[in-house]
């Protein structure tokens, strides 16, 4: 697999409150938000925001905010997914909050979630994006084009 | 000697244009007026700060009041489930029936 430099990811919320609780458990959260934000190009759904926001105070998530627009580049999403497509997706298997981001990932062409969800959709076939741990995405921001993971889904 | 969580007591002298848009933000935000200026002067001093530094801080503090609600050792088991309890409530709330 490529490096995923130049190429928009969406970073989930677990990412996000792992790197702001310092979780022992996944530190790597911790690099790609405290240390390589500038590397990546984000792109934040409505619906990760709002899971965000719920989590923080209006003082923390300012500046989050903040932070987020230091990026390489940030793209906000704030348009409601399409009800028909959440509903196909639903139809597959999916639980509605994952067929909301999936369908957002799908319609903004964004081939990489970050999620330490391992169980992301799991069970469906044909997902429209990669989702890759903290530490695939920090392996693939520093490496060239030549080098490899082995990602948890594949694009379809 | 560390001068952390001592306070000193400053008059401040606002334009009445600017000190209006705090009143009104600190009515929005359901804070005290005294209390947003005084966020309001940290998060501009963190404006020269790096991400690093500028996520330390909002770390410090977010780790501070998981502590204070006895939040801050959960599993990260417990997170995840909370995290994918919250964006089914949150979805059901957007996108109704």
């Amino acid at each position: 697999m490529n490096s995923i430099r130049g190429e928009a990811v969406a970073l989930d919320t677990n990412v996000c409150i792992f790197a702001l609780r310092k979780e022992p458990n996944y530190p790597a959260c911790e690099t790609l938000f405290f240390d390589k934000l500038t590397a990546l190009q984000v792109y934040i759904p409505l619906q990760i925001f709002l899971e965000v926001q719920r989590n923080l105070t209006t003082s923390e998530m300012r500046r989050v905010v903040r932070a987020l627009t230091m990026a390489q580049a940030v793209t906000w999403d704030y348009a409601p997914a399409p009800m028909d497509l959440i509903r196909q997706w639903e139809q597959r298997g999916a639980k509605k909050g994952d067929a909301v981001i999936t369908v957002y990932l799908e319609v903004a062409t964004i081939r990489y979630l970050v999620s330490e969800n391992r169980d992301f959709l799991k069970e469906l076939p044909a997902l429209p994006f990669t989702v890759l741990s903290s530490e695939e995405a920090v392996r693939l921001l520093g490496v060239g084009s030549t080098a490899s993971v082995r990602p948890q889904q594949s694009l379809s | 000697m560390s001068s952390m969580g001592q306070t000193v007591q400053v008059t401040l002298r606002l334009s009445k244009d600017i000190y209006e848009r705090v009143t009104q933000a600190a009515l929005m935000e359901q804070q005290q007026v005294e209390d947003l200026l005084r966020t309001l002067i940290a998060e501009g001093l963190e404006a020269h700060t790096t991400i690093r530094e500028l996520l330390k801080h909002v770390s410090e503090d977010y780790r501070a009041r998981l502590a204070r609600e006895g939040k801050l050792y959960q599993s990260s088991g417990d997170v995840l489930q909370e995290l994918r309890d919250l964006r089914e409530q949150i979805t059901r709330e957007l996108y109704p029936g």
